[in-house]
């Protein structure tokens, strides 16, 4: 059954691989095909092989303790970033997507991956991730309507950098 | 008078309808234990040892007196029929069922009450003075700018999930009656070249780990208070420490980094990507958001023979005087008086209040006080708008519903956590402890003489009964599975801010009032004509206190 994933509101079919580190890739043939979400330590030793298969099949993964600050530079070549939630109460995260977009400007694909659960979509979407690769059993057609629990936020975040008394 | 608006009240009920779904989820085994935790806490709720905790919030211990019976009727119908007032302006609900919070909380939104963020790893409710808007030595009031944290901190989608539980305290006052240097963040209201500025502490905070917070704001203009406290919260929830609970609170951060370092950071993060931003205040931000807090209409007119009445009513009424004394504070309008109700009487654990007595709190902030009550850190309530001429009517019906014993700042009016009565944390049970040292210290002409005394009681390093900053402080330990306490000596809330020093080996719970006997004692024959207990201990040091209670040690 190919992976689905929550994407702008809708469930879609996940056609990325993430290749973190538990991955090997000895060498550049060992990188399969098609478009591929790495991490830094893959970005890092294979940077030219993978750039030659362009921005739009090139996707980098951060873990909780990577600020995207260390690849502001190279954000420019990746369509996707994934950030990767070990365990859902790790808050890191929320940071890390809200300075992709306020601060580095990022306007390609936030994803947020791991223990990725419905309660966190609201503010996971409010500080600027636009999909979720939910934990497996998590119910993913049901995900859709956590995205918007709140009619009224109070502060501004990204999807409205204004606070609910400027609105 | 403190008021939501159309939206607060919205979300109130989307959050109850979130929070209902979640324990549904949960019960139907569709959530697991450890992720319905982090939720349930985010709601007040703890699972207990008798029974769950509910927390509910009453932000900047403001409550009306609809809000009041609504407390009583909930804990009445769900509860046994009492409240708990927390040290931080809160009440606790000891034994409701889990299955019936989401009921508890809509019928609580109903009343504009709810539990949001009154705990887990993530901003707490905001705590003030309990005396905001009516303190005579007040710089400013405090509550616009606590209004506009809540709101900010509400859901804030990107610190939910911080390395431990955050709190900020605003004081706005020339005394600090909200500790602001033992919170994550301390704001206090200061004046520089005739402006409002806000002295920023962090790092303060007691628990396992009591330290006192370093400035580092010494005067932020109140427009950039929101930003400012962004950029803190953004480099603690990416730099605190996750990997070990005991060491994930600001404080530890700070003290790592140094708070020039953690200031360099801070300001690093704010004058490039926050600082002039969106969510900086405007007068008209600061002044929509006094508008949730109405003034009552004062009678200003000067009232014939109201200083003359009073006198006289407390020349006849001895306990009636004393009460004054005590309980009855001056109010920055002369015809008013703050009166203080002590939930502190011999026998009853410290802060706890019955159903009856809510009712009959609201009834008399009905007729005395404009429908409007206030919760304090001392764990007593209060009303803070009494004119002159009711008070020895409000004393008579105070009196009768046991709530004007005249102990407001003595030793017996003392600060005491729920204890290994209730509590699931704590090593020791806390309010037996209080209840021997109110049985032994009754008399009330040796509390008048000894004057204001703080005396908190924590069960467990945790420190919810500020034990640390206690003039005397008391703490639950458990040694080998048996209970002991510590005393400790000199700690200080306000704005001499310190930690209390431990006075040496525990005692067994039945010790104690003896052990405070020794410590008055020793007081008594140190202190200078009208010198205070903690001005004595400030003066002396804690050796005298040391010898009296454990003998002389050889050299």
């Amino acid at each position: 059954m190919a992976k689905k994933l929550l994407s702008n509101g809708a469930v879609v079919y996940d056609n990325w691989q993430i290749l973190d580190d538990t991955v090997e890739l000895d060498k550049a043939s060992d990188i399969p095909a098609g478009k591929v979400i790495v991490s830094l330590n893959h970005w890092r030793n294979h940077h030219a092989t993978l750039l030659a298969r362009g921005t739009e099949k090139l996707g980098l993964i951060l873990q909780s303790d990577q600020s995207p600050r260390l690849v502001a530079g190279e954000l420019p070549q990746v369509s996707v970033v994934a950030i990767n939630f070990p365990v859902f109460t790790d808050g890191r995260g929320y940071s890390y997507a809200r300075e992709l977009r306020e601060q580095l400007k990022f306007e390609g694909e936030i994803r947020a991956v791991g223990d990725v659960l419905i309660d966190q979509l609201y503010a996971m979407r409010r500080c600027g991730f636009d999909s979720f690769v939910l934990r497996k059993d998590e119910d993913i057609e049901s995900a859709n309507s956590y995205l918007s629990t709140f009619t009224f936020p109070y502060q501004g975040a990204v999807d409205d950098p204004r606070p609910l008394w400027h609105r | 008078m403190y008021r939501y608006n159309e939206h607060d009240q919205q979300t109130l009920i989307e959050r109850v309808a979130q929070f209902r779904d979640q324990t549904q989820r949960y019960l139907d085994g569709k959530l697991a234990d450890n992720e319905f935790l982090p939720l349930r806490l985010q709601n007040g709720l703890y699972i207990q040892r008798q029974a769950p905790m509910l927390r509910i919030n009453i932000p900047y211990g403001m409550l009306n007196s609809t809000q009041l019976r609504r407390l009583a009727a909930i804990s009445r119908r769900y509860d046994k029929g009492y409240g708990h007032i927390s040290t931080r302006q809160n009440i606790q609900l000891n034994w409701p069922t889990l299955e019936s919070v989401p009921d508890i909380l809509a019928e609580l939104a109903e009343v504009d009450m709810h539990a949001i963020q009154s705990s887990g790893s993530c901003i707490r409710n905001i705590t003030s003075d309990q005396f905001a808007g009516v303190a005579q030595d007040e710089v400013a009031d405090p509550r616009p700018l606590c209004e506009l944290i809540r709101q900010w901190s509400t859901f804030h989608p990107e610190f939910a999930f911080l390395p431990r539980k955050f709190k900020i305290a605003v004081n706005g006052s020339h005394a600090d009656r909200a500790a602001v240097q033992f919170h994550d963040i301390g704001i206090e209201l200061i004046e520089v070249d005739d402006a409002l500025a806000c002295r920023i502490f962090v790092g303060g905070g007691l628990g396992r780990t009591p330290m006192v917070g370093e400035v580092i704001h010494e005067a932020l203009p109140p427009k950039h208070l929101l930003t400012y406290l962004e950029a803190i919260l953004r480099v603690y929830n990416q730099h605190g420490r996750r990997d070990n609970k005991y060491k994930a609170r600001i404080k530890i951060l700070v003290k790592a980094m140094g708070i020039e370092a953690f200031r360099a950071q801070v300001e690093h993060e704010w004058l490039h990507f926050l600082k002039d931003g969106p969510s900086t205040l405007t007068d008209k931000d600061i002044a929509w958001a006094s508008s949730f807090f109405t003034e009552p209409v004062y009678q200003t007119a000067p009232v014939a023979e109201l200083a003359q009445t009073l006198a006289d009513q407390r020349d006849q009424h001895l306990a009636f005087d004393r009460w004054m004394e005590r309980n009855v504070q001056q109010h920055k309008q002369p015809n008013y008086a703050v009166v203080n109700l002590s939930l502190k009487p011999a026998g009853v654990a410290p802060g706890d209040v019955t159903a009856n007595q809510m009712e009959a709190i609201a009834d008399m902030a009905d007729r005395y006080s404009f429908g409007e009550i206030r919760t304090t850190h001392q764990q007593n309530m209060v009303l803070a708008d009494v004119h002159r001429s009711d008070l020895f009517e409000l004393w008579g019906e105070l009196k009768a519903r046991g709530l004007a014993t005249p102990n407001i700042g003595y030793l017996t009016d003392m600060i005491c956590c729920p204890g290994g009565d209730y509590c699931s944390l704590a090593n020791a049970k806390s309010i037996p402890v209080a209840e021997a040292i109110q049985q032994r210290f009754d008399d009330l002409d040796y509390l008048y003489d000894l004057g204001t005394i703080d005396l908190n009681i924590s069960g467990c390093m945790n420190a919810c009964g500020h034990h640390h900053i206690g003039h005397i402080g008391i703490l639950g330990v458990d040694k080998k599975g048996e209970e002991f306490f510590q005393v400790c000596l000199g700690g200080d809330s306000g704005s001499d801010g310190r930690i209390a020093k431990i006075l040496g080996p525990s005692f067994k719970a039945e010790e104690i009032p003896a052990v405070i006997d020794q410590l008055l004692e020793c007081y008594v024959g140190l202190r200078y004509d009208d010198e205070l207990f903690i001005d004595t201990v400030k003066r002396v040091g804690i050796e005298p206190f040391k010898e009296k209670v454990y003998g002389k040690k050889a050299a």
